[in-house]
């Protein structure tokens, strides 16, 4: 029962942040991109709250809500290639994730430039994009973990 | 605030660099990470907890969501586990310890490795009281492609960062949210990206939760 209230109230927060969120000729605002991003993942977010509560696999979750499986359409298992698919045509055989990972914006340029056009490369840019802000998240959280631990011994 | 006050915030969160990164041993934490594409295609949603060691150079993915599964990245190799039992083992790539290794030391700079791409400083604006903006000039080879990038600091704080193509189109927006404190330190541990191009959009969050470090 609370995860059904909980997902009625997912969609009438969408329905009222796309109302919020639309000008007066009704018109999206998409300078807000951070609530274009939440309301594009809103059906998949309550699934999220929901396998949080219940602690469900997918095969449980699709026999216990099966119309909200259906909207979200979400893949039934776990798919490394998002993070670690391997391309031989990507440059040097490199996935495009780890040229993002390990090269930043530079190796985003380099799949970009060295591969032929077509939804390959589109592929692996958007992997090298993803290897970008993965490797941002480390270094910063290796940032922080030193300057804490600096603090820390200096107290 | 005045324009050189401006420039001087600006310049001391860019310097202020991640150089002390190769000391980083150990990183535990929840994730969750969601993958959304409007072509038709299947969307993605993983949970799970990760560890990661570098001083053994492994990743460790406990998934409950989809399925129950282990992964442990190790080098190139990802062996996936299902009930303790080896399902698999993939070569994802031809990735050597040294590129690893040297992301690892080097961490990744406050700009998004934008100097090194060969992106300029241009225009530095006070988008409100709080917020600065920095808009960057691509290198005369990523000119034909891309037209600047944006990244926001608020509160001294890395808060986005977007691309625009040479048609004005934002090809990829990245925002790093809720910050928390962990050891009196800042950790966003809610960061959405968009990508664009011309006949789709791709729309990942990934977030973290329970994270301690060591």
């Amino acid at each position: 029962m609370i995860t059904r209230l909980l997902t009625v109230f997912m969609f009438c927060f969408t329905a009222f942040a796309v109302s919020a969120n639309n000008g007066p000729s009704g018109a999206v605002n998409l300078e807000d991109g951070k609530t274009q991003i939440s309301l594009e993942i809103v059906d998949i977010t309550a699934i999220e709250k929901i396998i949080e509560a219940e602690g469900l696999t997918y095969s449980e979750l699709s026999e216990k809500y099966p119309h909200l499986v259906a909207s979200a359409n979400i893949e039934s298992s776990a798919n490394e290639e998002g993070l670690f698919e391997k391309s031989s045509d990507s440059p040097l055989g490199i996935p495009g994730f780890w040229w993002g990972f390990c090269l930043g914006w530079v190796g985003m340029l380099v799949v970009y430039l060295t591969m032929d056009e077509g939804s390959d490369r589109k592929e692996q840019v958007m992997n090298a994009l993803w290897g970008c802000v993965i490797s941002s998240i480390v270094g910063l959280l290796f940032y922080f973990v030193v300057l804490g631990a600096a603090i820390f011994g200096a107290n | 605030m005045k324009k050189s006050h401006l420039i001087l915030l600006a310049f001391t969160f860019l310097l202020s660099n991640n150089s002390y990164a190769q000391k980083f041993k150990h990183l535990v934490g929840d994730f969750t990470l969601i993958e959304k594409k409007t072509n038709g295609e299947k969307n993605s949603l993983i949970m799970g907890k990760i560890d990661y060691n570098s001083s053994e150079n492994t990743s460790n993915f406990d998934i409950f969501f989809p399925e129950k599964e282990t992964w442990v990245l190790q080098d190139s190799f990802l062996s996936k586990y299902q009930d303790s039992l080896l399902k698999s083992t993939i070569n994802v790539g031809q990735i050597g310890d040294e590129f690893i290794f040297k992301s690892i030391l080097s961490g990744v700079e406050k700009d998004f490795g934008l100097t090194t791409a060969g992106f300029a400083i241009g225009e530095i604006r006070e988008k409100s009281e709080d917020v600065i903006e920095i808009h960057w000039i691509p290198s005369e080879l990523a000119k034909s492609f891309i037209k600047e990038a944006i990244t926001e600091v608020k509160e001294n704080l890395l808060h986005s960062i977007k691309f625009v193509d040479i048609n004005d189109l934002v090809i990829n927006e990245t925002y790093f949210e809720e910050y928390v404190y962990i050891s009196g330190i800042a950790i966003p541990i809610h960061i959405s990206s968009k990508y664009q191009s011309s006949n789709e959009t791709l729309f990942k969050v990934l977030k973290l939760k329970n994270v301690t470090i060591q």
